[in-house]
């Protein structure tokens, strides 16, 4: 039992920063219908940035703000000088350049910080809490807390704000919000910019304690992928939803399926969530919460 | 004096003639010149390319670049101070970018460079070398593979070095149940899913029937595994205390900050390619000096009484002041050593072809390599003998590389006694 309950925390720890990266893909797919690959080298540039911002001996938190600030700007300067040229383009194009600048932005981190390991200097670290004989890991409990609020920040903001609403109208019908005044190319530099503030966060956390930070990093984005399609890609309630059932099915099947049922192979986990994503599609090809296309006959 | 205003007084003709009747007589002579580059692949006058397939833009690029850098300092080194190989050939790498977790790609590197080398300096990864394998028999071209799996010995086109996964992994675990204290310890492993995790479990597993002893698990990652809570509680449940770990440097962070947080304290031992120095620096830096020792050959870098490391270090100093000594550098230039030896044969035999090479691998003794690593014994592939001893190593965060030597020659009866064959 106090396995399971260490497992269940892991799972949802990791569950949090996958909603936290789904949460990103989402922001980009609503308001561009882009499905941005490039997410993964957001993720480690905030992490890297961070990092150096530590390293000057810039106080966490403010070391955190201002990676988000200049991760942003990086997501919308991508926007500003490569998606929005795809206006009208098929969806395939906009894939690969996602790829292409994927790997531009790892280069990008290379060339800047090489290649070395990097310790974050998160105040963190290796610290735990012991609560009935389950080790709680302090860095995933802040995990949980700050993908928490940052979920519930992004979910009120966009079903409140006028920003959020600007999002949703520019999303749903672009023509008729750009009469009421709402600029879809603002509305999509700024989904950019939210992807860049995510990724900080989660490379935050994804980098953390005796992690460190490099190119692997970036990895975790397309182990979150399944998730974003299983959650539903227009759907902030299913990336949250997608995220922390990948992360839980991740774990558990790591902690149970694969010592006991070794005729699965060793690494099933990793298989784990995209047989979900297939069973899930079959039944709902627009993922747990998302929109189902309607066309006319 | 008089002899060159001789030849100065002569007309172009003459000159011409005594030009064309030497080459004739060095030709019919077998003349080393004329033979060692005649229609040579990656010898270009007196230039020898060497290629090196290796990551220098994936997450193991904090491997494959500075194992690159290494063996061109050693390069550079005997380029500028010796003239090259033979004291005329320079040596010049021509390095390609391959991508570690994608096997296929060193096979397509080796496919585009192979016609302009003369042999291949350096393959990272166990599965890229098997990748690369077939083809280098099929174009008979020898590679020093910078792996370190025991199947490699008896490879015809291989020219390996270093001690194998397989004795790293029977040396460490058997000083930990020996002199290391840990007698009647419960063993385990936890290994990446590639085959140099496999060829690691192989040496326990040997030692373990060695010794008479059951692996109480072997658990296996993949290397973008993000959360490892689940493998060590599964490895503190089985009560492991010596666990082999085969790992690549990100990875080792998580899964020992993960066994520190879980108040898992067994004895870590990793593989050589497990360790990045960075991680003496981090906040698990305590635990691992507690908890984790890592086996390689060799002295430590940090050592400034070993002739060899002096010269490495001044070297890079030298030749590449840009690039940090790291374990990989090492690595790199001591990979060097087998090479320059192969090719002065190839170049004293005064035949630089293809055939020429091999020839040359399989007429070496030993390689000297400034003690960087134990002899490997060469000559016929049949016979070959790689190095049977290890260094285990400790965590020190106050030296250099945060690795100070734990225990030297560290030779396990098994490791005596592991024959290597071909597969």
């Amino acid at each position: 039992m106090t396995d399971f309950a260490q497992y269940l925390l892991a799972g949802l720890a990791l569950g949090s920063v996958y909603s936290l990266i789904c949460l990103a893909f989402v922001v980009v797919y609503r308001a561009t219908g882009v499905v941005n690959f490039s997410q993964g080298g957001l993720v480690v540039f905030g992490a890297y940035a961070t990092y150096q911002l530590i390293a000057w001996r810039v106080p966490f938190v403010l070391a955190v703000a201002l990676a988000a600030l200049v991760t942003a700007a990086v997501g919308m300067l991508i926007e500003r000088l490569v998606l929005r040229r795809l206006v009208g383009q098929p969806v395939f194009a906009s894939i690969l350049i996602t790829l292409g600048v994927l790997f531009v932005l790892e280069q990008l981190c290379t060339t800047l910080w090489g290649y070395n390991l990097r310790i974050l200097g998160d105040p963190w670290g290796v610290r735990t809490l012991a609560l009935a004989g389950v080790t709680i890991k302090v860095v995933d409990l802040w995990t949980i807390a700050a993908s928490a609020a940052a979920l519930i920040g992004f979910f009120l903001g966009f079903r409140y704000s006028r920003l959020g609403i600007a999002m949703r109208a520019a999303a749903s019908d672009p023509e008729a919000a750009l009469a009421h005044g709402v600029s879809p190319q603002m509305i999509q530099g700024i989904a950019w910019g939210m992807a860049g503030i995510l990724a900080v966060v989660a490379g935050v956390f994804i980098a953390s304690g005796s992690r460190g930070v490099d190119l692997t990093v970036s990895a975790v984005a397309l182990r979150a992928f399944p998730a974003a399609i299983l959650g539903g890609l227009d759907s902030t309630e299913g990336a949250v939803a997608g995220g922390l059932i990948v992360g839980l099915v991740e774990v558990m099947s790591a902690a149970y399926l694969t010592p006991n049922a070794p005729w699965l192979g060793s690494n099933v986990h990793v298989v784990i969530p995209y047989i979900l994503m297939i069973a899930v599609m079959l039944v709902r090809p627009y993922g747990l919460f998302g929109t189902a296309e309607v066309r006319r006959a | 004096m008089t002899k060159v205003s001789t030849i100065r007084a002569r007309t172009i003709n003459e000159r011409t003639l005594v030009l064309a009747t030497s080459a004739l007589l060095l030709a019919a002579c077998g003349g080393e010149s004329a033979n060692a580059v005649a229609n040579t692949p990656g010898v270009s006058g007196d230039t020898i390319y060497i290629g090196a397939l290796t990551p220098l833009s994936d997450a193991v690029a904090v491997i494959g670049k500075p194992l690159l850098a290494g063996l061109s300092t050693y390069f550079d080194k005997l380029n500028a101070e010796q003239g090259g190989v033979g004291g005329r050939y320079k040596v010049k790498i021509l390095a390609e970018d391959i991508t570690y977790a994608n096997p296929s790609s060193g096979a397509q590197k080796f496919q585009k460079i192979k016609d302009q080398v003369a042999m291949i300096g350096l393959v990272v990864g166990t599965d890229q070398v098997n990748g690369v394998l077939p083809l280098l028999a099929e174009d008979s071209v020898v590679a020093v593979p910078t792996t370190f799996d025991a199947e490699w010995v008896r490879e015809d086109w291989l020219l390996p070095w270093g001690p194998p996964y397989q004795l790293q992994a029977i040396n460490a675990v058997g000083y930990a149940l020996t002199d290391g204290g840990l007698q009647g310890k419960t063993v385990c492993t936890l290994t990446l899913a590639t085959g140099y995790g496999e060829a690691t479990v192989e040496g326990v597993e040997y030692l373990a029937n060695a010794m008479g002893f059951k692996v109480a698990m072997n658990a296996t990652f993949k290397q973008d595994d993000q959360d490892f809570v689940a493998p060590v509680t599964q490895l503190r449940n089985a009560g492991c205390g010596v666990i082999m770990l085969a790992s690549l440097p990100s990875v080792t962070g998580k899964v020992l900050g993960t066994a520190a947080q879980l108040g898992f304290a067994p004895r870590w031992i990793g593989t050589s390619p497990s360790w990045h120095h960075a991680l003496a620096a981090s906040p698990i830096k305590d635990y691992l000096v507690k908890n984790f020792w890592v086996s390689w050959d060799g002295p430590a870098m940090s050592d400034s009484t070993e002739a060899g490391v002096r010269t490495m270090l001044a070297a890079q100093a030298k030749y590449a002041p840009g690039q940090e000594a790291d374990f990989y550098y090492y690595a790199g230039y001591t990979v060097a050593f087998p090479i320059h030896a192969a090719l002065e044969k190839a170049v004293a035999s005064g035949d630089l072809s293809r055939a020429g090479v091999f020839a040359a691998t399989q007429a070496l003794a030993t390689t000297m390599n400034d003690g960087l690593v134990s002899e490997y014994v060469y000559g016929a592939v049949a016979a070959r003998n790689p190095p049977r001893t290890a260094t285990i190593f400790r965590v020190n965060p106050d030296v250099s590389l945060g690795l100070a030597v734990e225990k030297r020659g560290v030779a396990m009866p098994a490791a005596a006694s592991y024959e290597f064959v071909k597969r």
